[in-house]
């Protein structure tokens, strides 16, 4: 093989070596069960709750992954165990060749953390008083971090934003400057917990278009956990879902969508509408607003579609997927 | 270095969210100032009567009570508030940003708010004038009594530091600690006591319970020489080994068991 060609696939399969593997991964807690205050201090009975059980998955560099699931399904548990801030019960982590709950300092360089309903940035300072801070620990030289705030405030369009108190900043805009807080010393992994919880629809967008080149043009790994489906679509590649403490599936998102999807959305206005007797013959008539909207089984969306545009005077038609909400529904649900 | 730096960005950084808040917090100086004033006034009264209590004149007392300012001061600012934030911290899951980052974590929560402003500020009025009432030539303090009683202050306020936040750390079990560091502000309701005048086991329980009384009475006591400065030295000495190891056990174990608010 020649010199090209060998760097070629040496690099091939580095991008492909796993950076995060995660072995049978549990983590119970320990939970007070008395009711009664005296009883409970004299003698403390406890229950052990498994909120991760057994898990095990791998993820590669530059990967984007969404970890999926109802409250208390241990999605959250999971990450703050890759974070290092929660230590397993059972199980091994690897992020980047190092235990997280080591908290080494090699290790915590190598990763960024943002949530959405903490503020990682002093809320009476000003972003760029904060960032100073992160420059220091993170101890990025000063000619570097000037350049790279600069330039990732302006992928955020927040360059006016950045000396100005956090506590008098909107919402959106206090995001996307924790955003850069997180990312500033260019992590290999980056955490995201909730990103756009409470932001408006032009704010989440901004977010997630940039989520997505943060991962293309750093190859950053981004493992995000968010109950906006919007988010997943937009920023992930791939989906864990995670419920009652075991992986319910682990696969491409599109896959998902393609497995799950049983059934097509025809949303039809006609001219002259039809009875519901005669729609419900092709499927579900599940609205009937300014027209009507058909769930009808995938395998038979092709027909129904030719018999609705032969038979009947359409004057507009749009076929849509399962949305993702239902296909996680009907994972959750078994079926 | 990084150490430094880390002191220097965390002083800045509070310097400036003091400076943003700083028409507030006034009240803290109309009430320390007033305090000096009836504590003062209390001492005048009682040594209208006698001459001494204890071993200790009027002026012995007044630059016991100065010594108990100075510590509260630097307790208040270097320790109190910076470990009732980290409480707090606990509470709201905010520590989980210090654990995810390349911090000496320990040496970030001691640093990371404590107001040099705030604490001249508050200490400054006060202190003036109890620096004029004091007769300073008339103390009975040598060089070697005043370097003993200095070195007891000083690791008296490491006692003091080791229990404050060892009150904040149980905010990790309990969720809160709000009224456990209470506590502290009980244990130093009163400093200003002529050591040698207390019970002979209450001596002792000082330096358990009341370390506040060690950065105050004690040095006081060593600095005037009351106390036997090598002893007194050995005993504080030893109190704040015993202290650390606690202390250093406590942070372990609160790490360990550190679970994050759930968000």
């Amino acid at each position: 093989m020649e010199k090209g060609h060998a760097d070629v696939f040496i690099c091939i399969i580095m991008t492909h070596q796993p950076i995060i593997r995660v072995k049978n991964l549990s983590k119970h807690f320990k939970l007070r069960t008395n009711k009664n205050i005296l009883t409970g201090i004299w003698r403390p009975e406890y229950k052990t709750v498994a909120a991760v059980k057994d898990i095990s998955f791998e993820i590669t560099k530059g990967e984007s992954v969404a970890f999926l699931g109802p409250n208390g399904a241990g999605k959250t548990t999971s990450t703050k165990m890759m974070t290092g801030l929660l230590y397993p019960t059972t199980g091994t982590i690897e992020i980047l060749g190092h235990a997280p709950f080591d908290r080494k300092p090699q290790f915590l360089r190598k990763i960024g953390l943002v949530m959405g309903n903490k503020a990682g940035l002093n809320w009476d300072l000003t972003a760029r008083q904060s960032f100073w801070l992160l420059q220091n620990i993170y101890e990025i030289e000063e000619s570097m971090h000037a350049a790279r705030v600069m330039e990732l405030a302006s992928m955020l369009k927040v360059e006016n934003k950045l000396d100005q108190q956090v506590r008098r900043l909107s919402l959106g805009e206090r995001m996307k400057l924790e955003l850069i807080g997180a990312i500033l010393h260019d992590p290999e992994v980056l955490f995201l917990d909730e990103p756009t919880i409470g932001l408006d629809v032009d704010a989440k967008r901004t977010v997630r278009k940039f989520l997505r080149k943060v991962q293309k043009e750093y190859g950053t790994t981004i493992i995000l956990t968010s109950h906006d489906m919007d988010d997943i679509e937009e920023v992930s590649d791939r989906v864990l879902v995670i419920n009652d403490g075991v992986i319910a599936y682990d696969n491409d998102l599109k896959k998902l969508v393609k497995t799950y999807s049983r059934h097509r959305y025809v949303r039809v206005l006609f001219k002259q509408p039809p009875s519901d007797a005669e729609l419900e013959k092709l499927g579900t008539l599940t609205q009937q607003d300014s027209g009507v909207l058909l769930r009808v089984e995938t395998k038979k969306a092709p027909a129904a579609i030719a018999e609705l545009t032969t038979k009947y005077e359409v004057e507009d038609i749009h076929i849509e997927s399962t949305p993702l909400e239902t296909i996680i529904a009907d994972i959750f649900a078994g079926s | 270095m990084r150490y430094l730096r880390l002191l220097y960005v965390n002083a800045v950084n509070t310097f400036r969210r003091d400076v943003a808040y700083f028409a507030e917090n006034w009240s803290n100086v109309l009430s320390t100032l007033l305090f000096t004033l009836t504590a003062v006034l209390a001492i005048e009264a009682i040594f209208t009567n006698v001459n001494t209590i204890g071993s200790f004149d009027k002026n012995d007392v007044l630059f016991l009570m100065f010594l108990g300012q100075v510590s509260f001061y630097l307790i208040a600012r270097v320790s109190f508030v910076p470990a009732t934030e980290f409480a707090e911290e606990v509470n709201s899951g905010q520590l989980d940003f210090y654990l995810t980052r390349p911090v000496p974590l320990r040496f970030f929560i001691y640093t990371k708010s404590i107001s040099f402003l705030i604490m001249v500020r508050d200490s400054l009025p006060p202190l003036i004038p109890l620096t004029f009432i004091v007769d300073w030539t008339a103390l009975g303090v040598t060089g070697h009594s005043f370097l003993a009683g200095a070195v007891i202050f000083l690791l008296g306020m490491v006692i003091e530091h080791c229990m404050v936040y060892m009150l904040a750390l149980t905010s990790i079990w309990s969720g809160s600690s709000n009224h456990t560091l209470s506590y502290f502000w009980a244990s130093r309701a009163e400093n200003r006591m002529p050591y040698e005048n207390l019970y002979g086991w209450f001596q002792g329980a000082v330096f358990l319970g009341l370390p506040a009384l060690l950065s105050s009475s004690l040095a006081a006591s060593v600095m005037l020489g009351y106390s036997p400065a090598a002893l007194r030295l050995a005993q504080v000495l030893a109190a704040t080994v015993v202290w650390l190891i606690v202390h250093n056990y406590a942070w372990k174990k609160a790490m360990q068991t550190y679970s994050s608010a759930s968000s």
